[in-house]
């Protein structure tokens, strides 16, 4: 493994795996996606690694999805399956505000959240406009409607719940 | 200052560092004379605050970061050399399954199904009691049994059952006629059961693994390799004990000791019988009751772990195999 990969491994792992949480959100799963794309990376040397990273993360994560969707009818026919470890240490609530963060992000147009996401996983501008397509001058426009649209879809959340609970 | 207010995105990509500095400077001068502006650059703030607070709770629980992985798809390598005192059991699962699909993948030329039916019914005609037993007969009973003994499975597999007993049948038709033509029924499924694609995933079948009935001698190694015609296949790095069942049957057994309690038994025919290659086990000798046991398809290799597998290993047992 070149050196510089091993740095950019420690600085960058733990974001990669934020920003792949935020898809498969099943943190085992997003760290074996990640170790993948590293693993990927050592065989094709791209230029930019950091950001060739993501989006070969975001092009696994997406199959992840797919296959997910398929596998969970063939796991039907495996009786002895375990359902996933029950997050007994887990605060009820904080798993309560991580879904109700996640049923807002998924409100997001999938460009808008792929902004955001990259962006919360430290990626800069020209990095994010490299992977999207955007122009550089737009992922400030695309971030500010993300960022509003986040808060606005997880406090109309809150306030359904409310309303529901009565 | 001259230039207009500034729209939502300058004061995000400000706020967030990322304009570029003439801008930066242009949009700094007009805040300074425009309190409207300076408002909404506050509010922005807060919003981008208030989104990563957002972002932060729906964050995966921090843990250490793992080891790099060496290889794509080996994102956990084993250890180099030396095995663990206490090698768990689905550890011996991926074992096996990656020397199942190393072996299997190489490169053995394929077999064309007519050729490979043609030389089965010229052996019959020349050995018609030995090789009746042990060629056009290693797929059905294995198949039949495997599908008596465990109901579960094979109500999900009932083609495969199927498949496996008009197999037999044509292949019991052929040795009464010793006819050398290709059989059009068998050619397909002949096929189908040599080159199972990996993934398919009816080719899983939970089922209890051929009883050791007979006993077995141990053969010098050199033996062993005579008798296939190549280096028995075996996991590096671990003894392993060479065996036959008779000098009449040309299968080798190579045994290897994972752990305690944890034995590998590899089976192995030469190639050029057409059988299946190599019949995987991995049973836990010392234990009465298995308390599961797992069969799984690699091309055209059974693959048999048995043994107390932790629950899990089903499901990484099938990602493997994929």
């Amino acid at each position: 493994m070149p050196d510089d990969l091993a740095e950019i491994y420690r600085s960058t792992f733990p974001a990669l795996v934020r920003f792949l949480y935020r898809k498969v959100w099943d943190v085992e799963r997003a760290e074996d996606l990640a170790q993948e794309a590293f693993a990927r990376a050592v065989v094709h040397k791209p230029e930019s690694v950091r950001g060739w990273l993501f989006v070969v993360a975001a092009n696994m994560a997406r199959d992840d999805a797919r296959r997910a969707a398929r596998e969970r009818r063939h796991l039907t026919l495996l009786t002895s399956e375990p359902a996933s470890a029950p997050a007994v240490d887990e605060a009820v609530h904080a798993e309560a505000e991580r879904s109700r963060v996640r049923t807002a992000l998924e409100q997001l147009t999938p460009r808008d959240r792929e902004v955001l996401l990259l962006w919360d996983a430290g990626l800069s501008y020209d990095e994010i406009a490299t992977q999207t397509g955007l122009a550089r001058g737009a992922v400030g426009t695309t971030l500010a409607r993300a960022r509003r649209r986040l808060v606005e879809a997880f406090a109309a959340g809150e306030r359904d719940e409310h309303i529901a609970r009565g | 200052m001259s230039i207009s207010h500034v729209d939502d995105g300058q004061l995000h990509a400000y706020l967030d560092g990322e304009l570029p500095q003439a801008e930066a400077w242009r949009l700094e001068a007009h805040l300074g004379e425009c309190p409207a502006c300076r408002g909404r650059l506050e509010e922005q703030r807060a919003l981008i605050a208030r989104a990563g607070e957002l972002l932060a709770l729906a964050a995966p629980p921090a843990r250490d970061i793992p080891p790099f992985p060496s290889r794509p798809g080996d994102a956990q390598p084993p250890p180099p050399g030396r095995w663990p005192a206490r090698l768990p059991l689905a550890w011996a699962a991926t074992v096996v399954l990656a020397l199942a699909a190393g072996w299997y993948l190489r490169g053995e030329p394929p077999i064309a199904p007519a050729a490979r039916d043609r030389r089965a019914a010229a052996a019959n005609a020349a050995a018609p009691r030995d090789t009746a037993r042990t060629v056009p007969t290693r797929q059905a009973p294995e198949s039949k049994t495997l599908a008596q003994q465990a109901p579960p499975a094979s109500r999900a597999l009932p083609e495969a059952d199927e498949a496996a007993r008009s197999v037999a049948a044509a292949q019991r038709d052929q040795m009464i006629s010793g006819s050398a033509v290709p059989n059009p029924q068998i050619t397909p499924l002949d096929q189908a059961a040599r080159a199972k694609p990996p993934p398919a995933p009816t080719a899983a079948l939970a089922a209890p693994a051929a009883p050791l009935a007979v006993r077995w001698e141990t053969i010098p190694w050199d033996t062993a390799r005579v008798m296939l015609g190549v280096e028995p296949a075996r996991i590096p790095n671990l003894p392993a004990v060479a065996k036959r069942r008779s000098a009449a049957e040309r299968v080798v057994l190579v045994e290897q000791q994972l752990a305690s309690g944890t034995v590998v038994r590899l089976h192995e025919r030469p190639a050029a019988e057409g059988a299946p290659g190599m019949e995987v086990g991995a049973a836990a000798m010392q234990r009465v009751d298995v308390s599961e046991r797992l069969a799984r398809y690699v091309g055209n290799l059974r693959v048999e772990i048995e043994g107390a597998l932790p629950a899990d290993s089903l499901s990484k047992l099938l990602e493997l195999v994929k």
